[in-house]
């Protein structure tokens, strides 16, 4: 079982560094192995740091030193420890950014609650400076948090872009030119779709969202939620139906679904619609789809090859959800210290978030299904 | 608390001296108020100062200059509602309308500067 384990692993690290098959079937001086070496460690420079570390290793051209190295790592503990590692390193480093937040909430409930009422006119000026700073603060650690966002996806677009000379190459080997066209073009599509989207029209709209709540938490009149509202499900209809259409672009609905449906996939998928409100209802339909093409890939790579995702996968997912659940205690608190203005503020920003864990989660079933496409390319 | 039974002491005082004195000499009446006030601004004092370094303490933690900004709003806001307290009580007339204005403009010029910085932030 090790064993299989073992080459598994090697083959599945190996078979992600191979490039064009012209240059393997006709070719046979340096070049070709200084262009394969090239690839892997464009590949390695793509992966994320902790994954990068634990394969840097291992060369494309030493096998039997491949061996030795991956089997002190095949032992699923290793990689249990490795996935717990990552996400305590997470929390650690994304928990701190709460604290002000927090810090300057309790600042505005005490002083709402001391300030003499005799003077209210200035009692109101204070809270309108309280609430600037509280929104400066909040849209400054949402930046950091949609610049991080931005880097996950870009580094997975480039993962899946690396992939896509790789299955060309596998399927001109096999002459199966139909498949490659249609694969290919579908995963550099997507590709090409999340990048642009995210540039053109995901920052654009976050921004006019982070200008209406700021001027609605700031003016007490002035009742923008509605607004706001409408302009985060247009950003959720126009994801689902691009999700959609690229589920169905990329083919896997209909090669890997299986019919079967049991209890425990009907937990997760009610579980995916219930705690993910807006990206859930489409995450909950694609999953058996996602299900059934990591069972594939776990028949393909072994249980080494879905840690791998996971580990690619959960540096961009946990931040986000941290930061949600931050943003929901912050709110949480505002509530309960009746500052209300601030718990409103709070909840816009807690839907910018809830688009942004769509998004990335949209973008990570993408990149499973070219990775299901990938393996399939690779065994089929 | 051993400070606010000698406030709460003072103050009992305060009002029966102050009811003499209206009697007696009406003019000084005002001055014994302020003095008073002044009293128990001193008697708070050392309280302030721990209270404010606790609260730098806890905005250097968090390192960020926004605790720092609302503290100092904060101060104004509490120093300029004291004053104009004690305006009102010395018959002060329309000063402590003046300190309010001046005080809010304080806030203002401390909001200009989030104001630019929202704006770069948002728009830019």
């Amino acid at each position: 079982m090790k064993a299989k384990i073992i080459v598994s692993i090697v083959v599945a690290i190996l078979l992600s560094c191979v490039v064009d098959a012209k240059e393997y079937a006709y070719s046979s001086d340096n070049t070709t192995e200084f262009s394969v070496a090239n690839r892997w460690d464009k590949l390695i420079e793509e992966l994320p740091e902790g994954i990068a570390e634990e394969i840097k290793d291992i060369s494309a051209f030493e096998t039997g030193d491949t061996i030795s190295t991956v089997k002190e790592k095949a032992d699923i503990r290793y990689w249990i420890g490795n996935i717990w590692d990552e996400l305590i390193k997470s929390i650690s480093s994304h928990l701190p950014r709460f604290l002000p937040i927090f810090a300057i909430i309790l600042l505005l409930a005490g002083a709402k609650i001391t300030l003499p009422q005799t003077s209210s006119a200035l009692s109101a000026s204070f809270l309108v400076f309280g609430k600037l700073c509280l929104a400066i603060l909040v849209i400054r650690s949402t930046y950091l948090i949609i610049d991080l966002a931005n880097d996950y996806l870009n580094s997975v677009c480039n993962i899946m872009n690396l992939l896509t000379p790789v299955m060309q190459a596998v399927y001109l080997a096999e002459g199966s030119l139909t498949k490659m066209s249609i694969s290919t073009s579908a995963v550099m599509l997507v590709v090409t779709a999340i990048g642009n989207i995210n540039s053109q029209v995901m920052t654009p709209c976050v921004n006019v969202l982070f200008t209406l709540s700021a001027v609605a938490s700031v003016c007490d009149e002035v009742n923008l939620s509605s607004l706001t509202a409408t302009i985060r499900r247009f950003i959720m209809r126009m994801w689902q139906i691009i999700t959609i259409a690229f589920s169905f672009m990329l083919g896997t609905q209909s090669v890997i679904a299986s019919s079967a449906d049991n209890l425990a996939a009907k937990t997760v998928k009610f579980a995916l619609g219930s705690i993910i409100p807006m990206a859930g209802g489409v995450l909950a339909e694609a999953f058996n789809t996602v299900r059934e093409g990591l069972s594939f890939i776990k028949t393909a790579t072994g249980i080494g090859g879905i840690i791998t995702i996971l580990l690619i996968l959960l540096p961009g997912i946990v931040p986000l959800i941290i930061y949600k659940l931050s943003i929901i205690v912050c709110a949480f608190v505002a509530d309960l210290l009746k500052l209300d203005g601030e718990k409103i503020f709070l909840e816009d920003v807690k839907g910018i978030t809830e688009i942004l864990i769509a998004i990335v989660l949209y973008t990570s079933m993408m990149f499973v299904f070219s990775i299901i496409l990938f393996t399939k390319s690779q065994v089929g | 608390m051993t400070t606010l039974f000698l406030l709460c002491g003072l103050s009992i005082i305060a009002v029966f001296a102050e009811a003499i004195i209206k009697e007696l000499h009406p003019e000084y009446a005002k001055w014994l108020v302020l003095a008073f006030a002044l009293v128990c601004i001193a008697s708070v004092i050392p309280g302030i100062k721990d209270s404010v370094s606790f609260l730098k303490s806890i905005s250097s933690i968090t390192e960020n200059k926004y605790t720092g900004m609302i503290l100092k709003a904060l101060g104004i806001t509490y120093l300029s509602s004291l004053a104009c307290e004690i305006c009102n009580s010395a018959d002060g007339g329309h000063i402590n309308t003046y300190i309010e204005m001046v005080s809010r403009v304080e806030i203002i010029i401390l909001t200009i500067p989030l104001f630019q910085e929202l704006l770069e932030m948002v728009l830019i």
